[in-house]
């Protein structure tokens, strides 16, 4: 068992999402960056889809009541283990009573705890990642007490810690994306400009969706509202750009012009309020 | 019926779209080809969300996408002999007392009715159900008379309360949750939109219609005591 000694900033449990009701209005949820969740889990041998705990910026301080087998992926921390740093690019095995600390993000947002087992948490419409209204709980606070299963065999660095594995390139500004159902719809000078041009990250960025700040001349329109998905940009009369995240709802009822890649996606969430992005498109096979 | 546009729309997902327009005709026809299409096909599909003109068919994984586009472009869309044309009608009660109905008011003065008039015309329209979206049990309704058409407002309130009954434009519906929103709140209805625990989430499908009945703050209070005790039976009918 884990008490929460310090809940670090919107810090919750997140699987790879809910499947399976969208058309009841019922949000993905997941992971914001999915591959850095995988990837903390498949290092010590946990099927990809083990609740994860995610925490954005401000990582949470915890203290161990009993031993286990973790590992630590996505945005980059001074991780501490009662306040020595430790080395995060292997699992880490922690003992009864040492204390966890993350600190301030360094590099990108999202960071992620994986425990050998996984986090205990209630699954609901299939999934433990928490939602607001779905899930009993909607984040982590002081004082929480985090479960998990430490009934497996040994706490032992499992043989595939060592396979090699896919690293993303989070420092890159490249999106790639494809057309979305409304592209061809906007005018010439719209679609070389979300081509041509760079994009800024701006402040209003949440689970929900990421607001885009761009060239004052692109224009989208309004459509009769249909379904979107994780990754889709909506692009408003206004001139407004959102890429809906994890938590992004089910229809909406502006054109949506283009679509983010699943990885993309993944690398987009690491992405800090004022860093530049563009575009790059590729076409469906 | 013309055949519907067919694309890939993210990596696991097929978008079928028809004529962009509101209409329970097309509707009908395109609720029943999609639960055609998801019989058939339930091997590649995951899962589908359906809303006016459109259905978004999410494939089971990436590797299948291409065939899920295959068998839907081959499919053969031809009229239906029997369209889905659901037969129940829900009623909703709702109380449209000013405690609740916080720009009732509003409304009617907007209007040029009175609140009395607001209400009757309100709950006599039956409203179609088109689909559930943007949060979990809000429910896209059609129907609402263009007399009591009312913009939103112009900054959303922070919090609307669940359960509260709203205008929006020519759209009307119900906050499942408490949320942010910008519609004009006539009324709120003790019935739950949305329910995690039940087994049926949320009983309301697309393509049933629902009425509204106004209640008073008393049986408003009742309702909520027989929800809570799991007393409640919902009102419906079902109609030829």
């Amino acid at each position: 068992m884990i008490d929460v000694l310090v809940s670090g900033t919107n810090t919750v449990l997140q699987d790879l999402g809910r499947v399976g009701y969208r058309k009841f209005g019922v949000p993905s949820a997941g992971a914001m960056d999915a591959h850095s969740a995988r990837l903390a889990n498949q290092l010590i041998g946990n099927p990809d889809n083990t609740p994860v705990l995610e925490f954005i910026g401000q990582g949470p301080v915890l203290r161990f009541n009993s031993p286990g087998l973790i590992s630590i992926r996505g945005a980059k921390f001074n991780v501490r283990v009662n306040n020595e740093l430790i080395d995060i690019n292997l699992p880490y095995s922690i003992n009864e009573g040492d204390q966890l600390t993350f600190g301030t993000a360094l590099e990108g947002l999202y960071g992620y705890l994986a425990i050998q087992g996984g986090f205990n948490a209630p699954m609901v419409l299939g999934s433990a990642s928490f939602y607001e209204g779905i899930t009993p709980e909607a984040r982590i606070r002081k004082g929480d007490k985090l479960f998990f299963n430490s009934n497996v065999d040994q706490l032992n660095f499992p043989s595939y810690s060592t396979k090699i594995i896919e690293v993303l390139n989070y420092s890159s500004c490249e999106i790639m994306v494809t057309k979305g159902p409304e592209f061809e719809k906007l005018s010439n000078q719209t679609q070389d400009l979300l081509e041509n041009e760079e994009f800024i990250l701006s402040n209003e960025i949440n689970r929900m969706g990421y607001r885009l700040i761009g060239n004052l001349e692109i224009r989208g329109f309004e459509i009769l509202t249909s379904p979107v998905q994780p990754g889709t940009i909506q692009l408003t009369p206004s001139g407004q750009l959102i890429v809906l995240m994890r938590d992004g709802q089910t229809t909406g009822g502006y054109a949506r012009i283009l679509q983010l890649s699943e990885i993309s996606l993944s690398v987009l969430a690491q992405k800090r309020p004022g860093e530049k992005i563009n575009f790059k498109f590729k076409n469906i096979d | 019926m013309d055949k519907p546009e067919i694309a890939q729309f993210g990596p696991n997902g097929i978008l079928l779209s028809w004529e962009e327009k509101i209409d329970p005709d097309l509707h009908d026809y395109i609720l029943a080809y999609s639960s055609a299409i998801e019989e058939k096909f339930e091997s590649l599909i995951l899962e589908t969300v359906t809303t006016y003109h459109s259905t978004l068919f999410f494939a089971r994984s990436s590797s299948l996408i291409n065939e899920l586009k295959e068998v839907l472009t081959s499919f053969i869309y031809e009229p239906l002999l029997r369209t889905h044309q659901s037969k129940t009608t829900w009623t909703i009660p709702v109380c449209y007392d000013e405690r609740f109905g916080v720009d009732l008011a509003y409304v009617a003065a907007e209007t040029n009715l009175t609140k009395k008039e607001v209400i009757q015309l309100h709950t006599s329209a039956s409203y179609r159900i088109y689909f559930t979206g943007f949060l979990p049990g809000f429910l896209y309704l059609g129907g609402l008379d263009t007399k009591i058409h009312v913009p939103r407002k112009s900054t959303p309130r922070l919090n609307v309360l669940k359960g509260s009954v709203g205008i929006g434009g020519s759209q009307t519906g119900i906050y499942p949750k408490n949320s942010p929103g910008g519609w004009q709140i006539i009324g709120q209805t003790p019935l739950p939109m949305f329910d995690v625990s039940s087994k049926d989430l949320c009983p309301f499908q697309a393509g049933d219609s629902i009425l509204f009945e106004s209640i008073d703050l008393t049986e408003f209070l009742e309702i909520q005591e027989k929800i809570a005790s799991g007393e409640y039976t919902l009102k419906k009918s079902l109609h030829d």
